[in-house]
């Protein structure tokens, strides 16, 4: 076992970052950021007041003019600093990110690098942003259209990927001229307040960015706020879109909100059956299930019970290969839940799933945790066949280390059945035949689909997609779509006489 | 140890690099190995590059999307190497050594290109590409016995 040096060795007190200026919040409520796999608390995090929004967005909407005005060469130079101080502090982002949340050092170094890749790909604006234009639309009159920013934007990140989500967001934002306000989760607050120090050494103008701390209710003001033009949001559908989508709309806010999902995985008899185990493991059991990418329903494409009992015993035993642990524990390739109350809920649904009839022939609910650290937050995998599509376990998302496994007797019921559920977010299909992969990708209703892969997370400069439950709003974070979502187009028509 | 994913995998092969690195340093600036001494403290710069070309490629090409942080694991012990030299290490026996370590090590970035072919395939195409280059490496030494053998 070898364990990687902790970069956080006292309590972080998590502080605001207002008009480039850290400030600590006034609130008289603080709460704890604790290690899921040590159970040890490594931060204080403010529920900042609505003054101190207040403050952030007041800050943002003075900055905005000025650096609007700033040409797209100048902002995005700020950015070519930032990559070059976010490779710097590679290694201690991504072991904070462990820390906070769980998840294995190889997952949360894939995290830091995919966050990067979106100040890469945002470093393109004065190319990326360009509008189009024509001459003589009618004789000695041009048209063309312009990209504007609007103003200030609010990102509202998640607790699952800390340093990630946020960079799906905020360099495009600040790229395209407009001014934001980070919030991360309050669970996991601290990749976010590190960021909120690198962006310091930057340079920008004061306002340009700021990070305000807090939970539901500083959501809530957000959402309110009328100095606020657009939201930017990741979480669940619940909250996605009947909180975010439903009342920024009602306050005239541009909103994505990219929510929840109930990932399918139809593996095809004709598949190569040990690498489709083997990716099924990253994609069901990496970050420990909690990501709106992770293979939840694998349904199994064959009538011949030879296959489908192979298949199982290729999971199975494939399962019992993972080792669940500390993050920073370089053997671990699983870490735990990120609290207390979220395993709760994951072992609510396998008591759900067994009462539902489905055979639980993987149990991870008494797990085995290398390092002897607390089991607090931990399970081991978790695996049911014979479960049926109207089932709660197969219909809701557990966002945990769960894996149910279904039979259709051919394509067109799996497809069927992918489409029975809500979510839309990611499928895949594992074949070694080109027209089921090509009738999948062709006819499922997801935004994310994927041939033989197991999560389908889409480089930065394509749109993170989603459908039906999964997404609300128009336009996706990353790539062209958050170009657009932060831009207005304007049309200009000219005559000279 | 069991090397089962790919950080400690990356940080094993850094591991065995650095040590391999302190060995030819160590051949290099000792007199009675000075007949070697370019192509040990060449070597020596080798294992430096070949530890960061490793490093690099897996922080640039890691992913949040990743599959395989299982890899078919690899046992440590089959690649521990003797770098130690004692004050009777004669220059053959230097070298006879130095093959042992190359072939070790050659070893080791074949089975570890072959437990991470699952992984993102830079990574094992940049191991086979060491690989290839400590097979070089453990002819030149072959040669050098020869010679001093004479």
């Amino acid at each position: 076992m070898v364990l990687l040096d902790e970069p956080i060795k006292e309590r972080v007190v998590c502080k605001d970052y207002i008009n480039g200026e850290f400030v600590e919040s006034k609130s008289d409520k603080w709460l704890d950021v604790v290690n899921p796999a040590t159970q040890k608390i490594i931060g204080r995090v403010p529920v900042s007041t609505p003054e101190e929004l207040d403050k952030a967005v007041i800050a943002a909407q003075e900055a905005w003019p000025g650096w609007r005005r700033t040409t797209p060469l100048a902002r995005v130079r700020y950015l070519f600093r930032l990559k070059q101080i976010l490779e710097e502090r590679f290694e201690e982002i991504s072991r904070i990110a462990v820390m906070e949340h769980g998840k294995t050092i190889d997952e949360s170094r894939g995290e830091t690098r995919r966050g990067i890749e979106n100040v890469e790909v945002a470093t393109g604006i004065p190319s990326l942003m360009m509008g189009y234009n024509l001459e003589d639309i009618a004789r000695g009159i041009d048209e063309m259209v312009v990209r504007q920013p609007l103003g200030v934007f609010a990102i509202i990140a998640p607790f699952n990927f800390p340093f990630m989500i946020p960079c799906w967001f905020f360099p495009y934002a600040i790229a395209t001229g407009n001014t934001v306000i980070i919030k991360a989760s309050s669970e996991t607050p601290l990749s976010m307040n590190f960021t909120a120090q690198l962006i310091d050494e930057l340079g920008l103008p004061p306002g340009v960015v700021n990070f305000i701390h807090g939970d539901r209710n500083v959501v809530q003001a957000i959402l309110r706020h009328r100095g606020i033009k657009g939201i930017s949001f990741v979480g669940s559908t619940a909250v996605g879109r009947d909180v975010i989508y439903k009342i920024g709309a009602e306050y005239g806010k541009k909103v994505q909100a990219q929510c929840g999902a109930k990932n399918y995985m139809v593996v095809m008899e004709d598949c190569a059956l040990e690498p489709t185990a083997t990716s099924l493991m990253t994609s069901v059991f990496g970050n420990t299930g909690q990501r709106c990418l992770a293979g939840a329903n694998v349904v199994v494409v064959s009538e011949n019970d030879g296959f489908y009992n192979k298949f199982i015993n290729a999971v199975v035993n494939a399962s019992k290969t993972i080792r669940v642990g500390y993050g920073l524990d370089e053997s671990v390739t699983m870490g735990p839940i990120r609290s207390p109350d979220k395993k709760e809920r994951v072992i609510r649904y396998i008591e759900k799933g067994i009462n539902e009839g489905a055979k639980l022939i993987v149990d991870g609910r008494k797990p085995t945790i290398i390092g002897g650290y607390p089991d607090t937050c931990f399970l081991n995998p978790t695996i049911f066949k014979d479960v049926t599509n109207d089932m709660v376990v197969a219909q809701e998302e557990i966002f945990g280390p769960v894996m149910t496994i279904m039979r259709a007797k051919n394509l067109d019921e799996a497809i069927n059945m992918i489409h029975q559920n809500p979510y839309g977010n990611s499928s895949n299909i594992y074949t070694s035949n080109g027209k089921s992969a090509r009738q999948f990708v062709y006819d499922v209703q997801c935004g994310n689909i994927g041939v033989n892969i197991g999560i389908v997370a889409p480089m930065a400069f394509f749109p993170f997609s989603g459908m039906k439950d999964s997404f609300f709003g128009d336009r996706h974070g990353q790539g062209q779509d958050v170009i657009e979502f932060y831009t207005e187009r304007k049309v200009v028509i000219t005559r000279w006489w | 140890m069991t090397l089962n994913t790919c950080s400690a995998l990356i940080s094993f092969h850094g591991r065995l690099e650095d040590q391999v690195a302190k060995f030819y340093e160590a051949l290099a600036g000792n007199e009675r190995y000075a007949v070697g001494r370019e192509t040990f403290l060449f070597f020596a710069k080798e294992n430096k590059k070949h530890k960061e070309i490793v490093k690099r490629v897996y922080y640039e090409v890691i992913t949040d999307g990743l599959e395989a942080c299982y890899l078919n694991p690899v046992s440590e012990e089959h690649y521990s190497l003797n770098t130690n030299l004692t004050a009777n290490t004669s220059y053959p026996s230097a070298l006879r050594m130095a093959i042992e370590v190359e072939e070790r090590s050659y070893l080791f970035c074949v089975d570890a290109s072959e437990a991470s072919k699952n992984f993102m395939a830079d990574i094992p195409q940049a191991l086979r590409t060491i690989a290839k280059r400590k097979a070089e490496r453990r002819e030149i030494l072959k040669s050098l016995l020869d010679k001093a053998s004479v």
